[in-house]
């Protein structure tokens, strides 16, 4: 090329069989990749001869079996080549599952269910990513389960969902993209609850109630679609190394009837894990953790999460969605948050007593400022009911403004008009719209 | 393989039949022939090309009651009848336009406008973009040259009606009938193949198409002509097969479809990226469409099953056969060997998902590397792809179908963001009720999908029941909008809900105060 100056930085990365390209972007810079020659992967999907991807804010690895050459385009804040990856142990897992699959196909039973855990930043969401798309690709649909509320993939943080995938996670928005590209096929909604917090331990009570209703709805949506039946869940987790928080843990994998267990990156939660009751009925797997795991810091993961938050509103520059702006009255919408933040301490109780309160209690919020830019969970209970700690989010709304004044809210909406449920929970989760 | 039986007769007959009684513009012959099309929809071939032959055949002022079925069928049934009409549409609408009057050439062109626009409300687009936009552009050629000449009379049309041809094909016996076809296809063969080398160009490249020869367009992108070559290459190859099987219907459709594609190309000359992949992915589509391997020339190669490897491997198995297959119809082997290479290499049963070897979800299992493993998520399960987007299918008829469905997606999601209109951006709308979640149908797949295409129009569709005193909005104080329902025969408040007793506008999105 004769003329420099402006144009961005291009570079051929060529890749050997079995090896991968890693990239961190932050989320002021966009990179460009796209495959020059050869077969190419993104974290299980593979990559197609004429498609552009673009990258902000992502850390990410391109992977090829038998080599490739990939044309990059943009400013990385690293960018490198490695030889070494797990995708060898990835791809035994996968097949494994898939004569699982296929087993289970043949004799009408129950598919795979496999569970990822692992400590932070191991790389549990991008095995989990690899292997639901594999499992697309060989025309599976397994469910997807989001049990990591801090960092959400399929919908805003604070909450947990079950997805069923029929098609490849999206190169570029993950996840998050998934719901909107839906237009193909019947649509893969996720159902989603409210958690409202970042550790399950934070209110494990409030979340063995949602994991118990999502492993109830999962049975029966099984018992509608053997398509499903047969693919079985896989589930990824938030990342935790104490042994004391095992128990969430512990209840999700006898809920949801786990029958693999798949331990990234640490030696001391498998070994941990492999002496509990149920290993004897789980298959136990450890994994080595990715060379290209990142740690991420906490003003990374604000930034992600706030760009999630805005891709629920807005979608994505390639599939934009529209939101609206629409009025509740106080008097017509019920706030409620489900626990208690704010408990007295035990110290003040008279002696002998202990909290009355439950974990799942669920109380009543007066509207005031603090309300504002907050993420409020649209749920589906009637008006009157107070069962709301395990009852389905069907979407969220943003606060924008508490007018006091006029008694009523200003939200920002996926959908205009009327609020189509009048119960609004409570998240903690807070997102100001940034033009 | 595809048992699809290219043509029903006796449906063709008696739809012909029926057809005759469409001597004006009568909309109950209409509803009740698009009803037989609907009930047919499986023989969708035969029903189109008794339409497509009763067109061609029937005299001038007969012709626009049968377009105004076709028009009925696309927009009311649909369907099968899009996919075979895409290809062929082109040659049809312009057929007939050429041999109708201006009055009716008119009424034609309205027409085809409401394939793109929607009529009254309805579906938009019922046909890609490029199609609609070929065939006007081919009738504003038509109309160019008129202005040129002193009209556009009124062309008298030739060939054979099929209908002649069934009835006589009925006399002979079967056997006979093969042998003769069997000779006429040898002869046409050279035939063809002559002339279509002589249309070709002197260095054996094709340059243009033998009816544009004369009008070499220089502006071709170079990427133009790189298409333009290889959709030579996939109409030759269709050609090879045709003459082995001159009477496959499906094959006659693919061909026309691929005429229509060369024609688009040579005409464009700066096609936009996304297009140029759509084009391409449609022309791998349609070199595979027709799996079946030329049965006439396999014949004395005896087969017991009908697994495609093994055919295969009896085909290469006889030398002879291959050899004189390549001397007739050399891509054709090629492509036989092609096809052969990759089965050998890679083990029989690699493209399943059951691996010969069980793999057991234990950690020494798992730790082992077994090389080459990835081949079956790729070339060796899935060797079709999708170019746009690395999409893997198998290759059968389901994964057809499925790249096909695949390709409809990546289309009609390039309409919503990449059309000529900026459009609004579609909702994200509420997440499906936990019950419907649970229990998914089909049913509820087709609403939530035109729930996500809809684009967000002001809501004329939320409309009340028209109040004897003019109530203006309860929360503007503006009067509604009156407009009559002729379906429901009564009044509406156009853009209006009501809460309680009082009025709003929708769009004021005031709830109760």
């Amino acid at each position: 090329m004769t003329s420099v100056g402006a144009n961005p930085k291009t570079t051929d990365w060529v890749l050997g069989p079995g090896e991968e390209f890693r990239f961190e972007v932050d989320f002021k810079h966009t990179i460009e990749v796209k495959l020059k020659h050869g077969h190419a992967e993104y974290f299980g999907a593979e990559l197609g001869r004429e498609a552009t991807y673009s990258f902000s804010g992502e850390n990410g690895a391109v992977f090829s079996w038998e080599g490739c050459t990939l044309t990059v385009v943009g400013e990385c804040q690293s960018a490198y080549k490695a030889g070494e990856t797990p995708m060898d142990t990835c791809i035994n897992v996968h097949m494994a599952l898939q004569q699982q699959r296929t087993q289970a196909r043949k004799d009408d039973s129950d598919g795979p269910r496999v569970m990822i855990v692992g400590p932070d930043d191991s790389g549990k969401t991008s095995l989990a990513r690899t292997l639901v798309n594999y499992a697309v690709r060989m025309g599976d649909a397994p469910l997807f389960v989001d049990l990591d509320p801090m960092d959400a993939s399929v919908t805003v943080p604070g909450t947990l969902s079950v997805t069923p995938m029929t098609k490849a996670v999206d190169i570029e928005t993950g996840f998050m993209g998934y719901a909107m590209s839906s237009s193909a096929g019947p649509p893969d909604t996720p159902l989603v609850w409210q958690f409202g917090h970042d550790q399950p331990t934070d209110n494990a009570a409030l979340f063995k109630l949602i994991v118990d209703r999502m492993a109830a709805a999962i049975k029966r949506r099984m018992d509608n679609d053997p398509q499903t039946t047969a693919s079985g869940l896989i589930v990824d987790t938030r990342g935790f190394t104490d042994a004391a928080k095992c128990e969430t843990i512990d209840h999700a994998i006898s809920a949801l009837g786990i029958t693999t267990l798949l331990v990234v990156g640490s030696e001391r939660m498998y070994s941990l894990l492999s002496t509990r009751s149920y290993a004897k009925d789980v298959a136990v797997i450890k994994m080595a953790r990715s060379g290209g795991t990142v740690d991420r810091s906490a003003i990374y993961r604000q930034q992600y999460n706030s760009r999630t938050i805005q891709q629920y509103f807005y979608g994505t520059p390639k599939e934009p969605f529209s939101s609206f702006s629409t009025v509740a009255n106080f008097q017509e919408i019920r706030i409620l948050r489900v626990g208690e933040d704010y408990i007295a301490p035990s110290s003040t109780l008279p002696l002998g007593e202990s909290r009355k309160l439950t974990d799942t209690s669920v109380l009543p919020m007066e509207p005031d400022e603090s309300l504002t830019h907050s993420i409020l969970a649209v749920t589906d209970a009637a008006m009157e009911s107070d069962d709301v700690a395990g009852i389905q989010a069907l979407g969220f709304v943003n606060v924008t403004v508490v007018d006091m004044e006029k008694k009523r809210l200003i939200l920002i909406s996926p959908v205009p008009g009327r609020l189509p449920k009048q119960v609004l929970v409570y998240g903690n989760v807070k997102w100001m719209e940034t033009l | 393989m595809e048992a699809k039986t290219p043509i029903n007769k006796t449906l063709y007959r008696s739809y012909r039949g029926e057809l005759s009684k469409l001597t004006f513009n009568s909309k109950p012959i209409i509803n009740d022939l698009s009803k037989l099309a609907t009930a047919n929809v499986n023989d969708a071939e035969t029903i189109l090309k008794a339409i497509e032959d009763h067109l061609r055949f029937s005299v001038p002022n007969l012709k626009l009651p049968a377009f105004y079925l076709l028009d009925s069928i696309v927009k009311n049934v649909g369907g099968m009848y899009m996919d075979l009409l895409y290809g062929r549409l082109e040659r049809i609408f312009v057929d007939v336009w050429k041999t109708v009057d201006a009055e009716v050439r008119a009424k034609m062109e309205r027409t085809l406008r409401t394939w793109r626009d929607g009529f009254d409300g309805g579906p938009k687009n019922l046909f890609p973009e490029f199609v609609l936009r070929k065939i006007e552009e081919d009738v504003a050629k038509l109309k160019a040259r008129a202005t040129g000449n002193v009209a556009v009379a009124p062309v008298a049309e030739g060939g054979v009606d099929i209908l002649d041809n069934l009835t006589s094909m009925q006399s002979y016996a079967k056997k006979r009938a093969q042998e003769e076809r069997k000779q006429s296809i040898e002869q046409a063969a050279s035939a063809r193949a002559g002339a279509y080398d002589a249309a070709n160009g002197s260095n054996g490249r094709p340059l243009h198409p033998p009816k544009r020869q004369r009008t070499p367009d220089r502006a071709q992108g170079v990427i133009n002509q790189g298409l333009l070559q290889e959709v030579y290459k996939v109409i030759k190859k269709k050609q090879v097969e045709m003459l082995r099987r001159p009477n496959d219907i499906v094959l006659f459709g693919v061909m026309s479809k691929l005429n229509s594609i060369k024609d688009y190309v040579t005409a464009a000359s700066d096609l936009p990226r996304y297009r140029i992949n759509e084009i391409r992915d449609q022309l791998v589509h349609l070199e595979s469409d027709v799996v079946e391997p030329p049965v006439q020339a396999l014949r004395d190669v005896s087969l017991e099953s009908s697994d495609a490897n093994q055919l295969l491997s009896s085909l290469m198995a006889r030398p002879d056969l291959v050899n004189s297959l390549a001397k007739v119809a050399p891509e054709l082997s090629t492509s036989l060997g092609a096809l052969m290479a990759p089965a050998q290499q890679s083990g029989a049963e690699l493209g399943a998902p059951s691996l010969a070897e069980l793999i057991p979800m234990t950690q020494v299992s798992i730790a082992r590397k077994r090389a080459g493993m990835h081949n079956a998520l790729y070339q060796g399960g899935y060797p079709r792809q999708c170019s746009q987007c690395g999409w893997r299918g198998q290759d059968s008829d389901e994964g057809k179908a499925r790249m096909n469905a695949h390709l409809d997606w990546h289309f009609r999601r390039n309409l919503r963001t990449q059309g000529e209109q900026v459009r609004k951006a579609p909702m994200r709308g509420w997440y499906v009720e936990q019950g419907a979640w649970e229990a998914p149908m089909v049913a509820e797949a087709e609403v939530s999908e035109e729930k996500v295409n809809k684009e967000i129009e002001p809501m004329e569709e939320v409309t009340v029941a028209a109040t004897d005193n003019n109530e203006p909005c309860a929360v503007c104080r503006e009067s509604f909008e009156r407009k009559f329902i002729e379906e429901d025969e009564a009044w509406v408040l156009v853009n209006a809900m009501r809460v309680g007793d009082k009025l709003y506008h929708a769009t004021c999105q005031h709830p109760v105060g």
